[in-house]
């Protein structure tokens, strides 16, 4: 059984907040958080007065409407670029928000994308937020270097 | 207006490129590029009003690009649009001659706002409280003339409680596009489905029934129902702008993607009945 404060990182609730609900998306805490499977990570690193990255793992149904309501069209009509790019793009909006609370100054860097399974507890993780985005798994990794 | 937009990422320019659409710049002639030495090679030449541009990109960040502009004398306008809008950041941009930082996630409004603080003028309208006017019509006197004339006995058609776009039950969707932008869709109970389907062609209604059984319209009917998806486009459409339609699928889930865009959507809900057949609940929603 995981403990519930292991799965509420209240900021990240907040950054998922403000980065999804604009998409007039709805978030909520999750109840349990589903492991193991491959997911669609997106990953942002981050150098100078910090040093690590952001990672934000979420399945295919979910990035599949996120970013067909980035990009204003049928998700099954974007290319795999398209997709991956708006993807992309998710992560840089989510480090953006995190990067107000690290030292200044600290740059990001091209997001990166890739199929991957989330690490349970990978190395350098500082904050580890889950939450459901219209019902869809989300988790956003802070990890140090 | 001339408009440039740099950024490295093709979906941030497209959805930049569209929320300037959306604030109300339609009218703008808009010109993008992937990095800031393209995109200061083209402001040379071209000469816009304005640009936007990322802060991180590659070969020529932001900050370098309003440095070069500023040294060049650039007439236009800048602003920068990022995900990394730090007090720092927001400092250099400005001393390097940027008139607006644009935080993303971003708005219609708060791009509106920004392109009001320097001189442009939207040309539809000022937008209020981040609502963006829609370019259809949804109404039931809509839905009633895209099918009006068509059925051989008259359709009844009145306001109904609104579906529940999460769970619609078993029904059949579509989705319309204006200039490759979702635009909106169509919801219909799979019982009014296969009627107004088999009332344009009038497939006996034994058989609607039992398709409607069998939770599948297929052959005939599901070629009626793409039209009569098809006649609805002309409810979404006004002043001329018709969507067309782009995807038809029956099933009892409708897509992450719809129940979304539906928040977004103006949307009138009503009940018609196909004399002779059945009726369902119908859910038009349009942005």
């Amino acid at each position: 059984m995981v403990r519930l404060d292991t799965l509420i990182d209240a900021g990240l609730i907040r950054v998922a907040r403000s980065v999804f609900e604009p998409l007039d998306l709805e978030v909520e805490l999750p109840r349990h958080v589903p492991h193991g499977e491959e997911d669609w990570m997106s990953s942002v690193r981050l150098s100078g007065g910090f040093e690590g990255r952001v990672e934000v793992y979420a399945g295919n149904v979910l990035m599949d409407a996120v970013c067909g309501l980035m990009l204003g069209r049928l998700p099954d009509s974007l290319s795999d670029s398209e997709r991956e790019d708006a993807w992309g793009e998710i992560a840089n909006l989510i480090a953006g928000f995190v990067l107000q609370d690290l030292p200044e100054p600290t740059a990001l860097a091209h997001p990166q994308v890739a199929r991957a399974v989330r690490p349970e507890r990978p190395e350098g993780l500082l904050r580890c937020g889950h939450a459901l985005v219209e019902g869809e798994p989300i988790s956003i990794l802070l990890l140090q270097n | 207006m001339n408009v440039v937009i740099a950024d490295d990422s093709r979906a941030m320019r497209m959805i930049v490129r569209k929320t300037i659409r959306e604030a109300g710049y339609g009218h703008a002639d808009i010109r993008e590029a992937e990095d800031g030495a393209i995109a200061l090679e083209l402001i040379r030449t071209w000469s816009p009003d304005l640009l936007m541009t990322d802060w991180n990109m590659p070969n020529m960040g932001g900050l370098e690009l309003l440095q070069a502009l500023q040294k060049d004398g650039f007439g236009g306008a800048s602003g920068v649009v990022s995900s990394a809008a730090t007090v720092e950041m927001r400092s250099a941009a400005n001393e390097a001659g940027a008139r607006f930082v644009i935080q993303k996630p971003f708005t219609a409004h708060s791009f509106q706002q920004a392109l009001m603080s320097v001189g442009f003028k939207p040309a539809n309208g000022v937008i209020s409280g981040g609502a963006t006017k829609g370019a259809f019509t949804v109404n039931v006197d809509g839905i009633r003339g895209s099918l009006a004339g068509v059925y051989k006995r008259p359709l009844e058609i009145s306001e109904s409680e609104p579906m529940d776009v999460r769970n619609p039950g078993l029904s059949a969707f579509a989705v319309y596009e204006l200039n490759g932008n979702a635009q909106g869709f169509v919801i219909m109970e799979l019982p009014l489905a296969a009627s107004l389907a088999g009332g344009l062609s009038l497939i006996p209604p034994a058989r609607v029934e039992a398709a409607v059984k069998s939770g599948a319209l297929e052959g005939e009917l599901l070629g009626n129902l793409n039209e009569a998806f098809n006649l609805m486009c002309r409810a979404t459409g006004a002043g001329g702008k018709a969507a067309t339609l782009k995807k038809v699928e029956i099933g009892t889930e409708i897509p992450l993607f719809l129940r979304a865009l539906s928040r977004k959507c103006r949307r009138c809900d009503v009940r018609i009945t196909v004399p002779g057949y059945s009726a369902g609940r119908l859910c038009l929603a349009a942005k």
